[in-house]
């Protein structure tokens, strides 16, 4: 029998850390969800800190975390929080991913009929409660007017709504002091019928219609550039960034001005190719400029962009999203954004030689 | 040495890689004891004389929409000449990248052709091709440069990459280990105009920009192994194990016929 000290935790949480930033509204998608070494956790958020960016969402999947009906496993979840809360990041938690348990057969992990409404509200509640004291701020699903978000169903502003009523009481139930953000918008100018989605201002403005306008306390929104500058002018049947504002005038429209909006995904890719895409500066200039603009908005709470770094490359276009390679090698626009939360005042000129 | 050469150098040295394993895939397949291979969806492409393939229209030059509407492309024009090999019509339906593998796994298409990368992570849930193109980034230096063969002759030179590209991230992970003066520049062609006005000695770019420029322009080269690799390649389904043969030897041939590097000249 060998018999010796119980050997030491070879990754600890070590002493706190504060977010050093000249823009207070600075966020990205930090998406650790499928991150298993804690290491690597540790070091996306140590490098999120060390950037300047004060405020992450990261995504819990119900499946995950409730594999079976009320047996729960925190144990990733609290790495991921801990470590972030210890870095000094504010972590807004989105909830969303149906387990098999809680769906039909052959639906996706995106198919929540309302004869389950009820066990998302129990997760949700039991997510607050478990998170009291170091999550403040939660994300009730993503994209719902999204076909593919909702179960490849027809997007039902209504519907939606009603999940929404339900997870916001739960919510309360478990910490009357928490922020609850209605499922990020996703850009789109689809119509009425589309099959698949709904334009996220049509959504919203239904959304109030089924009296959703008590049941969150930010509004959560992603905002995409694709090939526009961020200044470029909002128009209705544009997608780029500054159509967040359009809706911000839905919610001032229906007396809900006051409110702040999260947006809670956004920026813009780099890929080569894709005809969505910018060059590699211009998505420097485009994300800092949109930092600049969200400073601006007295509305605008954070600006998280989509997305910080991922396990393993996903071999797409969504590998230019990133900001730090799957092997923590930091691209140009890491070292950009964080001379620029740093205060550099000089990342509006392109590189002339 | 010019660059043709170092093209047919490195266009032997993957055909002769492709042929090995091309042939241990079919002596494989002649060699596995049990039922002959079945492949349906083999079956019904001859049947049907129709082959569906997946395509994201988005990728330019692999794959767009002119202005007519019409598909056109590297990819394109590639599987519009398996189609003719194999005497079928080839049917292209197009859809969105994140829908690409979902609609070859519920059989909506027989295979995807869309400047996809591989992916070793999927390879338990798909079959991929040979690679047929390699999209990544290339050291390129001028004409007339003698004596930079590759990335470890960059000591001690200046070297332009596009800002925040790739390219720039792998000069930036060399300055690490050599001491190199970095350009960069706004776009890889004016990364690449300072490289053959003698600005900068070398320049790390991707792949379809170089060649773009150098058939465009001239005065340049490509020199070395590709810097990084982002092999595109075709997929099918695990279940068209005849399909994927008939692919991967058509890509050979293709290979060394000279028909990709005529695509390639053709589309950049």
């Amino acid at each position: 029998m060998v018999v010796g000290a119980k050997p030491k935790p070879i990754i600890v949480i070590g002493p706190p850390h504060q977010v050093q930033t000249v823009n207070a509204k600075l966020g990205v998608h930090t998406r650790l969800t499928d991150e298993v070494e804690e290491w690597k956790i540790q070091r996306t958020l140590a490098l999120v800190r060390e950037m300047g960016a004060p405020w992450i969402v990261e995504y819990f999947p119900w499946g995950y975390i409730e594999p079976s009906n009320g047996q729960f496993d925190w144990q990733h979840a609290d790495m991921v929080v801990d470590h972030a809360v210890n870095q000094g990041l504010t972590v807004i938690a989105r909830l969303d991913f149906v387990p098999e348990w809680a769906r039909p057969k052959d639906t996706t992990f995106r198919y929540l009929d309302e004869e389950h409404y009820d066990q998302y509200g129990d997760f949700v509640y039991a997510f607050v409660e478990h998170f009291k004291g170091r999550v403040q701020y939660f994300i009730i699903w993503n994209e719902p007017n999204l076909s593919f978000e909702w179960g490849y169903r027809p997007v039902d502003p209504e519907a939606y709504t009603e999940l929404l009523k339900l997870a916001y009481r739960r919510a309360k139930e478990a910490n009357p002091d928490c922020y609850v953000l209605n499922g990020g918008l996703a850009p789109t100018i689809a119509r009425e019928g589309n099959e698949w989605g709904l334009s996220d201002l049509i959504f919203l403005q239904r959304m109030y219609d089924a009296g959703a306008k008590d049941y969150f306390d930010i509004m959560g929104i992603h905002a995409y550039g694709y090939v526009f500058p961020p200044d470029d002018p909002p128009a209705e049947n544009k997608i780029n960034f500054s159509r967040v504002q359009l809706a911000h005038q839905v919610m001032v429209l229906n007396g809900d001005g006051d409110k702040k909006i999260m947006i809670t995904e956004g920026g813009w890719n780099d890929h080569p190719r894709w005809t969505k895409a910018v060059r590699p500066y211009q998505r420097i200039i485009y994300t800092l400029q949109a930092y600049e603009m969200a400073k601006e908005w007295d509305w605008c709470q954070a600006l998280i962009i989509w997305s910080f770094r991922t396990p393993v490359p996903e071999k797409n276009f969504r590998d230019y999203y990133t900001l730090v390679t799957s092997g923590f090698i930091v691209k140009p626009i890491y070292l950009a954004i964080q001379d620029y939360a740093r205060g550099a005042t000089d990342w509006l000129s392109e590189p002339v030689q | 040495m010019d660059d043709r050469s170092v093209d047919r150098r490195w266009s032997l040295a993957l055909i002769v890689v492709l042929a090995l394993l091309t042939g241990l895939a079919s002596l494989w397949l002649l060699l596995t004891p049990g039922e002959e291979a079945k492949d349906e969806t083999w079956e019904r492409i001859q049947q049907e004389g129709v082959m569906r393939i997946g395509i994201d229209a988005s990728y330019p030059p692999f794959e767009d929409i002119d202005q007519e509407g019409n598909l056109i492309g590297f990819d394109i024009d590639l599987a519009r000449e398996l189609g003719r090999r194999l005497g079928v019509d080839v049917q292209f339906v197009v859809i969105s990248f994140d829908g690409l593998y979902d609609a070859l796994r519920v059989e909506r298409v027989d295979l995807l052709l869309s400047a996809l990368p591989f992916d070793l992570r999927l390879t338990e849930d798909v079959a991929y091709s040979h690679p047929y193109f390699n999209a990544g980034q290339v050291l390129a230096v001028g004409e007339d440069e003698e004596s930079i063969f590759g990335v470890d002759d960059l000591e001690g030179r200046r070297v332009g990459v596009e800002w925040g590209s790739m390219g720039d991230v792998e000069a930036r992970q060399l300055l690490r280990r050599m001491d190199l003066e970095l350009y960069p520049y706004p776009t890889p062609e004016e990364a690449l105009t300072m490289l053959v006005e003698g600005q900068v000695d070398a320049a790390i770019i991707d792949v379809v920009s170089t060649y773009q420029f150098i058939r465009e322009r001239g005065a340049a080269k490509i020199v070395g192994p590709s810097v990084t690799d982002d092999p595109y390649v075709i997929a099918t389904r695990l279940t068209s194990p005849l399909l994927m043969q008939w692919v991967n030897e058509a890509i050979l041939e293709l290979s060394a016929n000279g028909f990709l590097d005529q695509l390639r000249m053709e589309w950049f």
